[in-house]
């Protein structure tokens, strides 16, 4: 019975922040005694004032940085405790997009896709198969050939949505996806989010828009001073922050 | 690695060359000027050893010899010789050829008429494979000098005491024929006066008996003693002082360029690594992207490689090409604008110095690039 259990905890808790603390090296505390558990197929906000620990929520996720105390278990594997060189292989297992879009300014709208399986060393097939799939899922296939300077915030943000969800991770985690479009824009990139997540990616949004989180009425998570606040299903950016 | 990643970052090393056109030219530049002085030290170096190569065939032992020793004992000496380390060659000059030499060399005929009585000592001429194997050399053979003639004197002395026991004996023999007779005398004479003359007679014998072992005595003294001119090994020649010099010289230029060498590659590898370290800030974006897709750091570190790789090969390449053409042009001048030079030494043929400095040039140059990018390039890694 108890394996069963196990079984069915692991098959659907995708993410789980265990007992986790972060004090970085100058004494500022990221995050306290957190706990949280994100199952397969959710859709989260995580939102929060700048300094909440939003964004050392998001970093332990990535790995860039490691919690002090306490374990991350990602897909049944416990992320505290990779190696150096397992690092990558991990990483493979998550799509990441900023606030910042982070495109290579001198790779085209194509190149900066492919380049996400080209580092996964995907056969050249596959890429020139994959790419244009995926580009015209976010809307792009017309735009394969400019450069990242030419698009506006919002096509740079679905080109990093792109880059991705190419070597469709199973989780999706979005910093202030939004916070660099104007509301229309956001939105767009919203509904793609949500596109990307009925396809069965979980999806982690950091944001602050605040308008977003309430119209789409999903799970959110509030973090206020490295400790969960508030978590409801179905809930809005609400009143207590 | 799959042949596509290898084709992959192969491409993205020379685009990233190609992008970076100022910073590559840059770098190119800096390897190209370092490698540039190896080169010449490299040069400089290998033609002063040439030319001490060439001197030091030139220096050579020669050793004469007197007249005593006999062909066999100087046959005999030439196989110890040749058992030493260093030596290359022992070539016997016999009077003969020593006569043939000096004909030669001074262009007189008439010296032929000495060929029955020749004056001219026979002599060794030993070359050496090294300057510096000199000095312990002559040390060898001045030892071999004294126990030569240590060895000669030993086997002429027992001739000798042989030749005096004899000679001692036959003395005694005729000093007792002379005691036997004036014993006979004095028999024979009844008289004072007779007597007395016998007297005389028998001390006269044993006087003689006394000169012949006193003579015989001394000859034997002065076999061993230094006044007895003996001649095995007569003179050695050599140029001690010379080569000494030329040996110390040797080893400094060695050192000086080695040290020369290694400081120029270790300031080389500084400036290169300064140069993709900038190329890797301008890319560093790129890199934390290549990161967060799940690139390994192989994956990540190879185009840089591969960048620098192409830096230090190309920026080695160009220097040895201009100084291999230059070198070859300077070489021509000099002979051609000094032809003295010619009469005493020859520069090293630019084909046989390039044989050697090119694979090291490029070498040290896909050195320095890879050592430079993947220290500049480590920082970048841990995101």
């Amino acid at each position: 019975m108890e394996v069963l259990v196990l079984l069915y905890e692991r098959k659907i808790k995708l993410i789980t922040i265990d007992n986790v603390t972060k004090i970085y090296e100058n004494g500022a505390i990221g995050v306290k005694e957190m706990n949280l558990h994100i199952e397969k197929g959710e859709f989260v906000f995580v939102v929060g004032t700048s300094g909440s620990g939003k964004s050392t929520f998001m970093r332990m996720l990535l790995k860039e940085v490691d919690p002090t105390t306490g374990s991350i278990i990602v897909d049944g594997q416990d992320i505290t405790t990779l190696k150096r060189r397992e690092i990558p292989l991990f990483r493979r297992k998550i799509g990441v997009v900023f606030q910042d879009f982070r495109l290579l300014p001198s790779k085209t709208v194509y190149e900066n896709v492919a380049f996400a399986m080209q580092v996964v060393e995907a056969p050249p097939k596959l890429i020139r198969r994959t790419v244009p799939q995926v580009l015209s899922m976010v809307g792009l296939h017309k735009k394969a050939k400019a450069y990242p300077n030419q698009l506006s915030g919002g096509e740079q943000q679905r080109v990093a949505l792109a880059r991705a969800i190419i070597n469709k991770p199973p989780i999706l985690l979005a910093d202030e996806p939004t916070g660099n479009l104007d509301p229309d824009t956001a939105w767009e990139i919203m509904e793609l989010l949500e596109d990307i997540n009925m396809r069965g990616t979980t999806l982690v949004v950091a944001t602050h828009a605040k308008d977003i989180v309430d119209r789409m009425q999903k799970r959110v998570v509030t973090i206020k001073k490295g400790v969960v606040q508030r978590d409801v299903q179905e809930g809005g950016y609400s009143d207590e922050i | 690695m799959k042949f596509r990643t290898f084709q992959f970052h192969l491409e993205q090393g020379i685009r990233g060359l190609l992008k970076n056109g100022i910073m590559s030219l840059a770098s190119i530049g800096i390897v190209g000027a370092c490698i540039f002085i190896v080169i010449i030290s490299l040069c400089v170096a290998f033609n002063i050893d040439s030319i001490l190569q060439q001197i030091e065939n030139n220096i050579g032992i020669e050793i004469f010899f007197g007249n005593e020793p006999t062909e066999e004992q100087i046959a005999g000496l030439e196989e110890d010789i040749k058992q030493q380390p260093h030596v290359v060659e022992v070539t016997y000059n016999s009077y003969d050829d020593a006569l043939d030499r000096a004909k030669e060399k001074l262009n007189m005929e008439s010296l032929e008429s000495l060929r029955d009585d020749n004056p001219l000592p026979r002599s060794f001429y030993i070359s050496l494979d090294s300057i510096k194997a000199q000095k312990s050399f002559i040390e060898y053979l001045e030892g071999l000098q004294i126990s030569f003639e240590q060895k000669f004197l030993a086997e002429k002395q027992a001739a000798d005491e042989q030749a005096a026991k004899e000679a001692a004996q036959e003395a005694e023999k005729e000093a007792a024929t002379q005691t036997t007779e004036a014993v006979q005398a004095e028999t024979a004479a009844e008289g004072a006066t007779a007597a007395v003359q016998a007297d005389i007679s028998v001390e006269k014998a044993s006087e003689q008996v006394q000169e012949v072992t006193t003579q015989d005595v001394n000859a034997g003294l002065s076999i061993g003693d230094s006044g007895y001119t003996f001649r095995g090994i007569e003179k050695i020649m050599h140029a001690q002082g010379a080569t000494s010099t030329l040996a110390a010289l040797d080893t400094v230029v060695r050192i000086v360029s080695l040290i020369l060498v290694i400081l120029l590659c270790v300031v080389s590898v500084g400036i290169i690594m300064n140069t993709i370290k900038l190329t890797v800030f301008i890319r560093k974006n790129e890199i934390s992207i290549m990161k967060y897709v799940g690139a390994t750091d192989w994956f990540i570190r190879w185009p840089f490689i591969i960048e620098g790789l192409l830096i230090g090969i190309i920026g080695a390449a160009l220097p040895c090409i201009i100084s291999w053409y230059s070198y070859d042009k300077m070489v021509d001048v000099i002979y051609d604008k000094a032809p003295i030079v010619k009469t005493l030494f020859r520069f090293v043929a630019g084909g046989d110095i390039f044989a050697a400095v090119v694979p090291i040039c490029l070498l040290i140059g896909a050195m320095l690039g890879v050592l430079g990018s993947a220290n500049a390039i480590r920082k970048y890694l841990n995101v």
